[in-house]
């Protein structure tokens, strides 16, 4: 396997996390979706601590406290998880990264390179693109 | 005295919580049986055992008891038949660097009907949805009931259509849902989509297409909620079992289209079942960035080491952005199953699970499964 891999590896190039989109719609389809909503989890059904991330619109707003369509207002209150611009201060990159607490997700935590793409795009202002 | 016990386990069922079933790969070519449902009702395997699978469950893999419904208790007519799977679980993990955890929750509780009339049958599989974890405060009863299948099938000697909701023929179809396969390709706990399946077979192979849509009903599933398209297509050589995996799947977000492999060989003398499936998918996207490529690699040896033991070791890899260094989980799982009875299995599962690159600090985790099939 391991070889198969470093064939593909060979014949695709290496990137890094700096290479991949930081809009919301690439990090919702590629890293929240598959890895926060299964069923007992983030799902709709299983909302844990009535977090629902099964949509890219009902993930951004309720990490964010502001939803796609709402102007974008500097000063305007950050959402329980992401304070735009400040990775470092947002609770969000605390839980995926176990620091001072609970991991998310607890069964399996995300690889750095995903988590990395995640703060990227709360350094950018966490835009709903 | 049997009854009662058996209305006892009933009523537990009924009274916990589920997590999807489905078939046991491994018995497959190693009891030398065609395909999975030569022992049940649905052609993916899994869930309803028809005659012959209860006769193999009760006689082949215990060696003890009866394998039949109500332990052979009650026969029921020809029309009708009925079921249900009941799985309690004692977790252990420990994630890398941190203290261990342990936690004990009703895994499965499903029932399943089966009413036929000629070659038409309609299916229901009926349960409570998993409790690993805590519920919502204030949810609705109705978010505690789960029906992970239903639907109408037609079926005769060389063809099957299916509709309703079902996982399509697709994959190794473990009973894992946490297994690889199953975890990242659309097919884990509550994930099964509307589908229309339409199947043939010969003698020596047998081919599977679908379309499907994500389940319209949000209170009773979970995943992608892609629409989109599978194909499979097994044959089998003697003691293998060669198949090939397609399936294109679209969101609002993404458009995925897979190729895989799958095969299986029975060591007849040393008693060793091998199982591997390795797939490549490819994912974009529709507000634009970086392309993926995708693998899935899984391989998975099993023996039966006397009858009612066995074990098993399995590796597995998934690699969700294969040009992304560090994005991969790999796994490496170890499994013991005891069928002490007919219908009732214990079966310790323990798996090393690495995250990204970093293989010295895996996960650690440790799953005791007891399961009671009705």
């Amino acid at each position: 396997m391991r070889a198969l891999v470093l064939g593909f590896l060979l014949i695709i190039g290496c990137d890094a996390s700096t290479d991949r989109s930081t809009s919301w719609s690439y990090i919702h389809a590629s890293i929240v979706r598959p890895s926060c909503t299964s069923s007992a989890c983030h799902s709709k059904l299983g909302s844990q601590a009535g977090v629902d991330l099964s949509t890219p619109d009902a993930a951004y707003l309720l990490l964010t406290g502001r939803g796609c369509d709402a102007p974008d207002v500097a000063g305007s209150p950050p959402g329980n998880f992401v304070r735009p611009g400040h990775p470092e201060a947002s609770k969000l990159v605390y839980l995926l990264r176990g620091e001072g607490g609970s991991v998310m997700p607890p069964d399996a935590p995300l690889p750095d390179a995903e988590i990395e793409i995640i703060e990227r795009w709360i350094l950018e202002g966490a835009a709903c693109d | 005295m049997r009854l009662s016990w058996l209305a006892l386990v009933v009523g537990v069922a009924i009274a916990l919580a589920a997590a999807p079933a489905a078939a046991y790969p491994q018995f497959q070519p190693a009891l030398g049986w065609a395909r999975c449902s030569a022992c049940h009702f649905s052609p993916a395997g899994g869930g309803l055992l028809n005659d012959v699978g209860r006769d193999e469950a009760g006689g082949t893999l215990s060696g003890r008891g009866d394998g039949k419904f109500l332990h052979g208790a009650v026969e029921l007519p020809s029309w009708i038949q009925l079921g249900g799977d009941v799985r309690m679980a004692l977790l252990g993990k420990q994630l890398a660097g941190r203290d261990p955890t342990l936690l004990a929750f009703p895994m499965q509780a499903d029932t399943y009907t089966r009413i036929a009339a000629g070659p038409i049958s309609l299916n229901i599989t009926l349960g409570l949805n998993g409790a690993a974890r805590g519920r919502v405060a204030g949810a609705s009863p109705l978010t505690y009931l789960a029906s992970r299948q239903h639907y109408v099938m037609y079926e005769s000697e060389s063809a099957t259509v299916r509709a309703g909701r079902f996982f399509p023929v697709f994959g190794v179809r473990t009973q894992d849902h946490t297994a690889y396969p199953r975890r990242y390709l659309d097919q884990s706990t509550l994930d099964e989509p509307y589908a229309l399946e339409v199947g043939v077979n010969g003698a020596s192979w047998e081919g599977y297409i679908a379309g499907f849509v994500g389940n319209p009903i949000p209170s009773t599933g979970s995943g992608a909620k892609a629409t989109g398209a599978t194909a499979y297509y097994e044959r089998r050589f003697g003691n293998s079992i060669v198949a090939g995996n397609a399936r294109f799947a679209m969101t609002a977000d993404d458009r995925r289209g897979l190729l895989g492999a799958i095969g299986k060989h029975w060591l007849e003398k040393p008693g060793l079942m091998l199982i591997g499936e390795l797939d490549l998918q490819r994912q974009s996207f529709t507000g634009g960035g970086t392309t993926r490529l995708q693998i899935l690699g899984f391989a998975q040896v099993t023996k039966m080491i006397m009858p009612g033991y066995m074990i098993g070791a399995t590796v597995q890899r998934w690699d969700s952005d294969l040009s992304l260094g560090g994005a991969s989980r790999n796994a490496l799982q170890l499994d013991l199953q005891w069928f002490p009875y007919a219908h009732v299995e214990l079966h310790l599962l323990t798996r090393l699970e690495a995250t990204g690159d970093d293989a010295t600090h895996p996960n650690r985790l440790a799953l005791l499964q007891l399961h009671y099939y009705l």
